[in-house]
C-alpha cells in the first residue's frame, strides 16, 4: 500500500478513536446525555455500527473493541461483555458491508436497531434475567426496549460524520457502497 | 468471503477474543474483579474521565438565561449578568452547605467509629446501562481500596466497592438487588437483610426483608448495618422506615426503606478502607 494512503489510514484510525473517547465519556458520564424518563441513551453502539460500515472488518473489530474496553471500565457488571460484544459487533458490520449490503441509511437503521435490540436483550437476560431479579421484565419493557430507540436517534448524526470523514480520508479497501 | 476465513486477521481477532475471554474469567476469579485490559484501559482514560465529569458539574451549575426584545436588551442583559451572577453564587454555597455537611456527617461518624480510616472520593462516572445506580470513582487501589469496601455518603450507607483498578473504583449500590447488607432496626433490634428490589429501586428505595408477620418495627425507624459478615462495620445508618408490609411470596414481612442519601446522585462520597473486623472478615472468606 501507498505511503500516503498508510498515512490516511492512520490519520482516520486517530480521528475515529478521539469520537469513540468522546461518545463514551459523553455516554458514561453523568449529567451529559438527558435521561428521558429516566432512559438512558447507549451511543457507543451505533458508533461502532457506523464505523463498521466505512471500516473493513478487522479495522472496525479493533475500534469496537476499544470502545467496549472503554464501556467496560465503567461497568459494575459483566467483565469484557463489552468488549467482546462491540468488537463482534464491529467485525460483523464490516463483513456484512462489505460482501452483503449497500452502505446506505436504511442499511445504518437496520444494523444498529438490531445491535442495539441484541445488546440489550444479551445485557438483560445475562444480568437481570438469571440472576433472578423480581419485576426484570418490567425494566425491559420500561428500560431496555426504549433506550434502544433513544439510542437509535444518534445514528444518523454517527452516518453522516464516518461518511464525510471516509470522503476526507478515503479507505481504498472498502468497495461497497 | 472464502479469503476471510482463512486469513490472519481472523487468527488474531480470534487469539484477541480468547485473551478477552481468559481476561474475563481472570476478573471473575481475581480480588479485584477487574480485568487486566480494563485495568490498563482505566490507567489511560480515568484522567479524561475526571474532566468529564467535572465539565458536567460546570454545566449544570451554568443558569440558563432568557432574552427579551431589542429596546430592553442592552438592560435585561445586565440584569441577567448580575441574576446569573447570584445564581452562580447560590449554586456554590448549596454546594459548599452540602459538602460541609456531608463532611460534618462523616466526622460524626469518625467520632464515634475511631477505627475506621476513609478516603474521600468524587463520583466520576456510571455505566448507562446499570438501572441500579452503580457509579465509578476517582480513588483506586493505590489509595488503599479493595473490594467490599464499603462505601457511605454522609452518614449513609450507599454501597460497596465492587471492582477497583490502581486509578479507580466500581460501586455497587444498595439499590442493587444484587447488594445484601445485614441490618437491624434500632429501636426493635429485629435483625433482617437489606436489599432492593427492581421496582423499589426505581424509587430510590430499598427494603429490610427476613422480618416477622408479627414485627413491632413501625414508620420512622432507623435502620442500621449490624456488622454480621464484616464487609459492612456496625451502625452505619442504611435508612428509615417508609411503611412495613407482608411478603406476597412467604409468610414474612419487610420494611421499606428510604435512604438518606440521594444516591441518584452522588457526586462526593467516602470509603471505609479500614475497620474493626474487617480484615478478619476478609480472610475468612
Amino acid at each position: 500500500m501507498p505511503k500516503r494512503e498508510n498515512r490516511m489510514i492512520y490519520i482516520r484510525w486517530a480521528i475515529l478513536a478521539v469520537i469513540i473517547v468522546i461518545v463514551s465519556l459523553f455516554q458514561n458520564t453523568r449529567g451529559l446525555l438527558p435521561e428521558i424518563y429516566g432512559v438512558r441513551a447507549m451511543p457507543l453502539i451505533p458508533l461502532v455500527v457506523c464505523i463498521g460500515m466505512f471500516e473493513r472488518d478487522w479495522g472496525s473489530a479493533a475500534l469496537g473493541l476499544f470502545a467496549g474496553l472503554l464501556w467496560d471500565g465503567v461497568s459494575a457488571h459483566g467483565q469484557g461483555f463489552r468488549s467482546i460484544y462491540l468488537m463482534i459487533i464491529g467485525c460483523v458490520c464490516g463483513l456484512l458491508l462489505h460482501y452483503f449490503m449497500r452502505r446506505n441509511l436504511v442499511t445504518a437503521l437496520l444494523l444498529t436497531s438490531v445491535a442495539l435490540v441484541l445488546h440489550n436483550l444479551l445485557y438483560w437476560v445475562f444480568f437481570l434475567l438469571i440472576p433472578g431479579y423480581d419485576g426484570a421484565a418490567k425494566l425491559l419493557l420500561e428500560f431496555y426496549l426504549p433506550s434502544c430507540l433513544y439510542s437509535l436517534i444518534f445514528m444518523p448524526l454517527f452516518f453522516a460524520v464516518m461518511k464525510s470523514l471516509h470522503k476526507r480520508f478515503p479507505n481504498p479497501i472498502v468497495t461497497n457502497g | 468471503m472464502r479469503n476471510f476465513w482463512k486469513s490472519t486477521r481472523l487468527k488474531v481477532m480470534c487469539v484477541v477474543l480468547v485473551a478477552l475471554i481468559i481476561g474475563s474469567v481472570f476478573a471473575v476469579l481475581s480480588q479485584n474483579g477487574v480485568s487486566p485490559f480494563s485495568s490498563a484501559v482505566e490507567v489511560v482514560f480515568s484522567p479524561l474521565q475526571r474532566l468529564s465529569s467535572a465539565a458536567s458539574d460546570l454545566f449544570g451549575n451554568v443558569a440558563v438565561g432568557f432574552r427579551s426584545s431589542l429596546a430592553y436588551a442592552k438592560e435585561v442583559e445586565e440584569l441577567k449578568k448580575q441574576v446569573e451572577m447570584y445564581q452562580e453564587q447560590v449554586v456554590d454555597n448549596e454546594q459548599l452547605k452540602q459538602k460541609l455537611k456531608s463532611y460534618e456527617d462523616v466526622l460524626g461518624v469518625k467520632d464515634e467509629h475511631q477505627d475506621f480510616e476513609f478516603q474521600p472520593a468524587l463520583v466520576i462516572g456510571r455505566d448507562s446501562a446499570d438501572k441500579f445506580y452503580s457509579f465509578v470513582i476517582n480513588k483506586g487501589t493505590k489509595d488503599g481500596i479493595a473490594v467490599n469496601d464499603p462505601v457511605i455518603s454522609g452518614k449513609y450507607l450507599v454501597g460497596r466497592v465492587a471492582k477497583a483498578t490502581s486509578h479507580t473504583a466500581t460501586v455497587l449500590t444498595i439499590l442493587d438487588p444484587k447488594v445484601n447488607v445485614s441490618a437491624y432496626e434500632v429501636r426493635t433490634r429485629e435483625q433482617g437483610f437489606a436489599t432492593s428490589t427492581v421496582e423499589l429501586s426505581k424509587e430510590g428505595l430499598a427494603r429490610l426483608s427476613g422480618l416477622e408477620r408479627s414485627t413491632a418495627i413501625a414508620p420512622e425507624g432507623i435502620v442500621c448495618t449490624s456488622g454480621v459478615g464484616g464487609i459492612y462495620p456496625r451502625d452505619l445508618i442504611i435508612g428509615t422506615v417508609r411503611e412495613v408490609l407482608n411478603d406476597e411470596h412467604d409468610i414474612s414481612s419487610y420494611a421499606v426503606l428510604e435512604s438518606g442519601a440521594d444516591i441518584a446522585h452522588l457526586q462526593d462520597v467516602f470509603v471505609i478502607t479500614d475497620f474493626e473486623g474487617q480484615a478478619s472478615a476478609q480472610a475468612e472468606e
